[in-house]
């Protein structure tokens, strides 16, 4: 659904921030794209939605190329930006006027959300707060089913029973027909909701695996003492003991601990890939 | 596939979402223009109306509407026109514009036509009904008759053209610039001018050193060159250049990024 080949980009010449880009991103999945500030994750976003075009390279999106922006192309395709304004007017007349762009749009759906954020349709918009009116958005993208929707931090803002209702609003209203891709660095915000996790340093993908592989490969525990443990990629010291990431020898399925792994990742990248080839090899 | 490719640049359905749109989040704006126009105009006539000893010759009594009517069609035409496209201008907002699933073309056509289209047929129909209430008023206070608005004059029309040729420009401006498109677009323009006057200055000492222009020129009938030629430049002035700035205008829009 989305083919990004050999992209390059930058904001001045002199710092590219994409040199040779390369992923390929299908439907019927939710990918969490990590990253350090500056690391490119909101770019590949824009360059997804055609907010942005690519200096050279491929991008292709759902079968159109994203800096045309086709109509057709955006009718399938919604950007949660991590900070927006909503023009001055009601709820329901943004709903009113906005709707109609979007065929696939469900007021059934929007009706439901706006009841599960607690948001009323008479309310005006510039008089919410900016988790209210992040959560306004949150409900208006899913209600219009575009095939890809794309999140930048959509958890920043959000108060603590508001992420979990993000991310029961995610599980819920994601098909496989859909395409959901939230780039964050709040790695714990996303738990359970991710497919595959990618992680974006320097403008580079060093890390893109699904959560079925990342089970069958990784194990995550916690022990007392290291030396409990055989293959240890990455270790972090916490009260009462150690967060460990080990190869998943002898363990068998353990939960992700998404910010752990995160972290080994930016530790050492390559001991965790290898991890991985090894695991596949096998 | 055929569905993908057909209507890409129009449709109807799509253009008339976004004229509702444009219109709801925008005529407020440019109604408050045009009002402080009209209200000012009206403070201004009813001082000198007041304070005036009355001596009113025939062609202010003839011409006032047309004054009137022209200053305030550029005045309003030039804002409205410079705050096109006024989403783009901001960050927080510019991604729900470019995002928003409508043709660069339905963009640019909705803006082209509230701002010059419907702007010029509501001044036109606001200003005859003022200028309807106005006379009648300042007839039963102080006696006077003024001309009315003359839609089929020559001057209207040409006014019209001009209007036209400013809009263009501003309009051009209104993307071009990303603050104050308002005070920018004259400012480039002045510049232009004067860019394209010291090239012609230079061109002349560079290619016409050897000769005394000054006399060849004096020998010259321009009222008779530019008579031969009015038309031409008219044309050129008046609908060439008019629509070579919209076209830009179009790909400019083309061409945004975030």
């Amino acid at each position: 659904m989305i083919k990004i080949e050999e992209l390059e980009f930058y904001y001045k010449r002199k710092s590219e921030l994409f040199q040779h880009l390369n992923v390929d991103l299908n439907e019927g999945k939710v990918y969490g794209i990590l990253g350090h500030n500056g690391a490119g994750k909101t770019t590949l976003l824009k360059l997804i939605a055609g907010l942005l075009f690519p200096k050279s390279g491929k991008c292709s999106v759902n079968g159109f190329v994203p800096k045309e922006r086709n109509p057709y192309f955006l009718q399938e395709i919604f950007y949660i930006p991590e900070e927006f304004e909503f023009p001055s007017t009601t709820i329901a007349k943004y709903i009113k006027t906005h709707s109609g762009f979007y065929p696939k749009f469900d007021m059934n759906i929007m009706d439901d959300l706006l009841n599960e954020f607690e948001l009323s349709v008479s309310r005006k918009i510039h008089n919410l707060s900016f988790g209210q009116k992040k959560k306004l958005l949150i409900a208006f993208a899913v209600s219009t089913n575009c095939k890809i929707l794309l999140m930048d931090e959509p958890t920043n803002g959000l108060d603590i029973p508001s992420k979990s209702k993000f991310r029961k609003v995610i599980a819920s209203y994601f098909n496989d027909d859909r395409l959901f891709i939230i780039s964050t660095h709040q790695v714990r915000d996303l738990d359970n909701i991710l497919d595959t996790i990618i992680v974006i340093e320097k403008g580079e993908v060093i890390f893109n695996q699904t959560i079925e592989e990342i089970q069958n490969t990784l194990s995550f525990q916690k022990v007392k003492n290291l030396s409990e443990m055989d293959h240890v990629l990455f270790s972090e010291k916490e009260f009462g003991g150690f967060s460990v990431l080990a190869e998943s020898k002898d363990f068998g399925e353990t939960k992700i601990d998404i910010e752990l792994l995160y972290k080994a990742i930016n530790s050492n990248k390559e001991t965790i890939n290898e991890a991985f080839k090894n695991e596949h090899n096998n | 596939m055929n569905t993908i490719t057909k209507n890409k640049y129009f449709s109807f359905q799509r253009f008339m979402l976004l004229l509702k749109k444009e219109a709801q989040f925008n005529v407020k704006r440019d109604l408050l223009i045009v009002g402080a126009m009209f209200s000012l105009f009206t403070l201004v006539m009813t001082l000198v109306f007041e304070f005036d000893e009355g001596n009113y010759d025939s062609e202010m009594l003839e011409n006032l509407h047309f004054i009137a009517f022209t200053v305030m069609l550029f005045v309003g035409g030039v804002f409205i026109s410079s705050f096109s496209f006024m989403e783009l201008r901001d960050k927080l907002k510019s991604h729900f514009y470019l995002l928003t699933p409508g043709s660069n073309f339905e963009k640019f056509l909705g803006n082209l036509l509230i701002s010059l289209v419907a702007y010029i047929l509501f001044m036109i129909v606001t200003y005859l009904t003022y200028s309807w209430i106005f006379n009648w008023i300042v007839f039963k206070l102080y006696g006077l008759q003024f001309s009315p608005l003359n839609l089929i004059s020559e001057e209207f029309l040409i006014a019209i053209n001009v209007f036209v040729l400013v809009h263009s420009i501003s309009f051009l401006g209104s993307i071009t610039f990303k603050k104050y498109p308002v005070i920018f677009t004259p400012i480039a323009g002045f510049i232009l001018l004067t860019v394209v006057s010291l090239f012609n200055e230079l061109m002349e000492k560079i290619v016409f050193a050897k000769m005394d222009l000054d006399k060849h020129l004096s020998n010259i009938d321009f009222e008779d060159f530019f008579g031969q030629y009015e038309n031409l430049f008219k044309f050129i002035l008046f609908y060439v250049i008019p629509i070579i700035l919209w076209i830009t205008t179009y790909l400019k829009l083309n061409e945004k990024e975030y």
